[in-house]
């Protein structure tokens, strides 16, 4: 089985501070994984290197069979459009759009055709079918997390970068969101890389990560990142 | 299913952003309306200067400079130092090659304006803004030797009617006359209605009206009373026209015209010039671009202060905006694309501002049109927007997407820096 997420001694600084040293990782496809952390660990860091936002100055990060640190930052815009979606921890959407042009925005930015059945199942399936006409604004947070969810996943990626995006939902929201994106996410084998630093939710997942255990950098107290 | 696209994006981005957007808009649609109307006045401006007189093709005076000439003969300005002789203007008035004349005798005045003495051929064959002819408001041209027809200018500031009585001062177009023709009254037959051309500002009079006045003066001065002549006793044998001081001329065929002219500037019988009216207010008017380079460069000025609030109110929004960029980022956007959304966002800007100032100088022009017309002379001729106007617009919407290139390069910095952090 292919791997999603194939890191090898990543090394990456912001100037002279080094946030992160991680020698391996690997991550399987399909595979629904949380990557735990405290506050100002490198954890928000790690996913964009895997989204290909930042570089890293050493070690390779392949993911989805491309390895990122051989592309220039046009390839590296056009594989996170064809291969990545993300999820924020909070403001996932563009407040001026409607419910269904957040869900359709990444299609603007790839060749692509949205495929309009596919685009009603998927929302039918978060229940967000009664709201595509609304501002998002007039949405729950929990409604907007599944308009966030239904954007991601729309395009089909092969990876699901997630980064705390339960932190403003109570207990049953949280594993209601969860349970909702991980059917979603089996349905289409998507691997799932899901941050945050609640442990409670470790549980619901295939393995748990911790970051401070892969990484070799070492924070004294991590909040001053 | 409505499909979200580039311009649908920008759109709800500017909309997103409403009282900034109105406040960008207003201010790129004030400078723009304030460009075009100084260039539609200018404009109204040189086309009132340009053809104050058309369809003449030479203006014959006594040699003199070219443009004193003209000036005097169209608009009312400066004097004769000599005239033309009777027996000359009928010479060459009756070549074959002459369509017209139209003969112009200068020197009175009245309350600041001046009486030109000419004949029925003014009335026939005078025109200005290339076909416009004279036509009267009330009345009807002079016929008796103490008829008076006067311009718009002249009834609208001394509020003279069909009936007011006229009286010329001699020598005089300016200030409070010393002699007055007040034995010879005028009284004012017609009105002519306004043209927006010097022809407003002058009272007209016949030839013979003009020999009638000065029958009795010897010397340039009035007689004294025992040795005045009674309008009532003047017959048509004691006024007949002895010089007039310039004549316009119509040929039967342009390419006469030069020709003509050269007989005309090399005549032995008397000192005459001749000149071709168009050439000589082409060149008056470039004399005269100073003020037109002015206006030029203050309405560019405006349009500079259109185009930098335009890009204070974009670059004051990038912050605003970096949680933006970032989802934008997060869902495939590139940087091109970010650089792409901002140029867009732009595009919109001025494309509106461009129409909205379109549609209110359309108005401005239908509301403020007449007024101007009538308190300036100032006629706003088709077509509505010139081909300066057309590049200016050209010019604001080309300068102010090259502008946002600054923003755009900026958010696209920004946007790198920023990645998809959440704390933003």
């Amino acid at each position: 089985m292919m791997n999603s997420i194939e890191i090898r001694n990543l090394k990456f600084s912001y100037g002279l501070t080094e946030i992160l040293d991680i020698p391996a990782l690997t991550i399987a496809e399909g595979e629904i994984v949380f990557l735990n952390g405290p506050s100002g660990s490198g954890k928000s860091t790690l996913l964009e290197l895997i989204a290909g936002i930042l570089k890293s100055q050493s070690g390779s990060v392949n993911v989805c069979g491309h390895n990122l640190s051989e592309m220039n930052p046009g390839q590296l815009d056009h594989f996170r459009a064809q291969n990545v979606g993300y999820i924020f921890q909070s403001f996932n959407l563009i407040p001026y759009l409607s419910v269904l042009e957040n869900i359709q925005l990444p299609f603007l930015f790839q060749k692509n055709q949205l495929d309009e059945k596919e685009l009603l199942h998927l929302v039918k399936s978060l229940g967000l079918i009664d709201y595509l006409g609304r501002a998002v604004s007039q949405l729950s947070v929990g409604q907007q997390q599944r308009v966030a969810v239904a954007r991601a996943l729309i395009k089909k990626p092969k990876l699901i970068l997630a980064d705390e995006p339960t932190s403003a939902l109570d207990y049953n929201h949280r594993e209601n969101f969860l349970k909702i994106l991980f059917n979603l996410c089996r349905l289409h084998k998507t691997s799932v890389l899901f941050v945050s630093h609640d442990l409670t939710m470790s549980k619901l997942f295939d393995r748990t990560v911790s970051l401070t255990e892969v990484n070799r950098v070492k924070f004294e107290s991590a909040e001053l990142l | 299913m409505t499909k979200i696209t580039w311009l649908r994006l920008a759109w709800k981005s500017l909309n997103n952003r409403k009282f900034s957007t109105v406040l960008t808009v207003f201010s790129m649609v004030v400078s723009l309306v304030l460009l075009m109307s100084v260039e539609r006045i200018k404009r109204a401006a040189e086309d009132g200067f340009r053809q104050s007189v058309s369809g003449v093709d030479l203006i014959v005076g006594a040699r003199t400079g070219s443009m004193q000439l003209v000036l005097y003969s169209v608009f009312n300005i400066g004097q004769a130092t000599q005239n033309v002789s009777i027996e000359s203007y009928d010479e060459i008035r009756n070549l074959p090659e002459v369509e017209w004349t139209i003969p112009y005798s200068l020197g009175d005045g009245h309350k600041g304006f001046r009486v030109v003495a000419t004949n029925q051929d003014f009335f026939k064959f005078y025109k200005f803004r290339s076909q416009e002819q004279i036509e009267f408001a009330s009345g009807a041209p002079f016929k008796d030797y103490f008829d008076v027809v006067i311009g718009a200018d002249v009834a609208k500031t001394l509020g003279y009617v069909v009936g007011s009585d006229v009286v010329v001062a001699h020598g005089v177009t300016s200030g409070v006359a010393i002699q007055e023709h007040s034995d010879k009254p005028f009284k004012v037959v017609g009105v002519m209605k306004p043209t927006g051309t010097p022809l407003d500002r002058a009272l007209y009079i016949s030839l013979e009206a003009m020999e009638a006045i000065h029958i009795d003066w010897q010397s340039g001065s009035a007689p004294s009373e025992e040795k005045q002549i009674k309008a009532s006793d003047i017959k048509p044998e004691m006024v007949k026209p002895r010089a007039i001081t310039s004549f316009f001329l119509r040929t039967k065929n342009r390419i006469e015209t030069l020709k003509l002219q050269r007989w005309i500037n090399e005549y032995k019988e008397e000192p005459l010039l001749a000149v071709i009216p168009g050439v000589v207010l082409s060149e008056l008017w470039t004399s005269l671009s100073m003020i037109e380079k002015v206006l030029k460069t203050l309405s560019f000025l405006v349009m500079a202060v259109g185009l930098i609030s335009m890009l204070i109110a974009i670059m004051t929004s990038l912050n605003e905006r970096r949680r933006e960029m970032a989802i934008l980022r997060a869902v495939g956007a590139s940087l091109k694309n970010i650089v792409l959304l901002i140029l867009m966002e732009t595009f919109l800007l001025s494309t509106l501002a461009i129409f909205i100032s379109c549609v209110i100088k359309v108005l401005l022009e239908l509301v403020f049109g007449p007024w101007l017309q009538s308190t300036y002379g100032l006629y706003l001729q088709a077509p509505i927007f010139s081909f300066n106007e057309i590049i200016y617009l050209g010019i604001m919407l080309v300068s102010s997407i090259l502008i946002s290139f600054i923003p755009a390069i900026r958010a696209m910095k920004s946007a790198l820096k920023d990645g998809l952090s959440s704390k933003l």
